[in-house]
């Protein structure tokens, strides 16, 4: 408990291989492109937050949700293929 | 004659005389404007000069900067949606997008400037009485001028990126300082990349002009269609009295 609070113990479990190893981790990402930042969950998902971006931004007037919703949304539909990239990139 | 106890005191108060708030967003405007309808629907008049010269400045300035900043938005999401339809980019981690993710790339272009000009559509309701509509006009020409200052700058930099950027041989030039950094077959590949992805920004310069018509045109036949209707609404209300 006190490493923890140290600086150095905190930036510790911070880091992801100190969890898990470095196929584990890489296997995580992969299967979050393979199943949330790719294909039909993604394009239900980026769908359904950009229309929750116009009902709660435009219908509702809740400006702040709204951006956040269109921000999410826009994250779902190009995250998968910056992700991509980097597996393209590593590979 | 008789007189209530303020005046039996000899109270005295002192105020200023209220003066319109100075909006400081988009939200806190469109607040204002619901509460000068609210007044000059019941019958009240307000003066006119009530709306001071700082009241309308602050109106113009929130319009100005909720267009420039949704305009600079799309301006930046639309080079990336034009390049998912013309398959240099991903999108949903594929380059073989449907017509499904076409539509959808292009829907997050045009989609926070078409939200935002449809939340400012809303106060053609509340365009009836002389202060309503000075604050509305000053919030529309402050939107009209920032959606013109973002298309220029746009417009302007898009075509600077297509003729100077990614001219071959600057681009070139630029690319080979890199090569400390990224392997020379690398560089090649991204030199191909954006020769071909270059076009991409002279479509995207005239799209933002096509978006920037959407972000004037919407409000301003919105607030024209939602006055008529609210003057038809007041006219009724009058007949039936």
């Amino acid at each position: 408990m006190i490493e923890f609070l140290s600086i150095s113990g905190f930036l510790e479990a911070l880091n992801p291989l100190a969890h898990a190893s470095q196929a584990e981790y890489s296997g995580f990402w992969a299967m979050m492109f393979n199943t949330i930042l790719s294909g039909f969950w993604a394009r239900l998902f980026a769908a359904s937050f950009l229309i929750l971006a116009f009902w709660f931004g435009v219908y509702r007037r809740l400006f702040s949700l709204g951006i956040l919703f269109f921000a999410m949304s826009v994250v779902l539909t190009y995250l998968g293929g910056v992700i991509g990239m980097m597996f393209w990139w590593a590979s | 004659m008789s007189l209530n106890k303020d005046s039996q005191r000899g109270d005295v108060f002192l105020g200023s005389q209220p003066t319109p708030g100075k909006p400081k967003g988009l939200l806190d405007a469109i607040s204002e404007i619901q509460q000068y309808y609210v007044v000059e629907r019941s019958g009240s008049t307000i003066p006119v000069d009530f709306f001071t010269l700082a009241g309308k400045l602050a109106f113009f300035e929130v319009g100005f900067k909720g267009a420039f900043i949704s305009g600079l938005v799309s301006a930046f999401l639309t080079p990336i949606a034009i390049g998912v339809i013309e398959r240099y980019l991903p999108i949903f981690g594929s380059y073989d997008p449907t017509f499904y993710d076409k539509c959808f790339a292009f829907l997050i272009a045009i989609g926070f400037t078409v939200g935002y000009a449809f939340f400012f559509a809303v106060l053609g309701k509340y365009y009836i009485g002389e202060i309503s509509k000075a604050a509305i006009k000053n919030l529309i020409m402050g939107l009209v001028a920032g959606a013109i200052l973002k298309l220029v700058i746009a417009f302007l930099a898009f075509h600077f990126i297509y003729f100077v950027v990614l001219e071959p041989h600057n681009l070139a030039v630029w690319l080979l300082k890199m090569r400390w950094l990224i392997q020379y077959y690398s560089l090649n590949k991204l030199y191909q990349w954006l020769q071909d992805f270059r076009p991409v920004f002279l479509i995207s310069a005239y799209f933002v002009a096509f978006t920037t018509s959407l972000l004037v045109t919407i409000p301003v036949a919105g607030i024209f269609l939602g006055a008529r209707k609210t003057t038809k609404l007041m006219n009724q209300e009058n007949e039936w009295k």
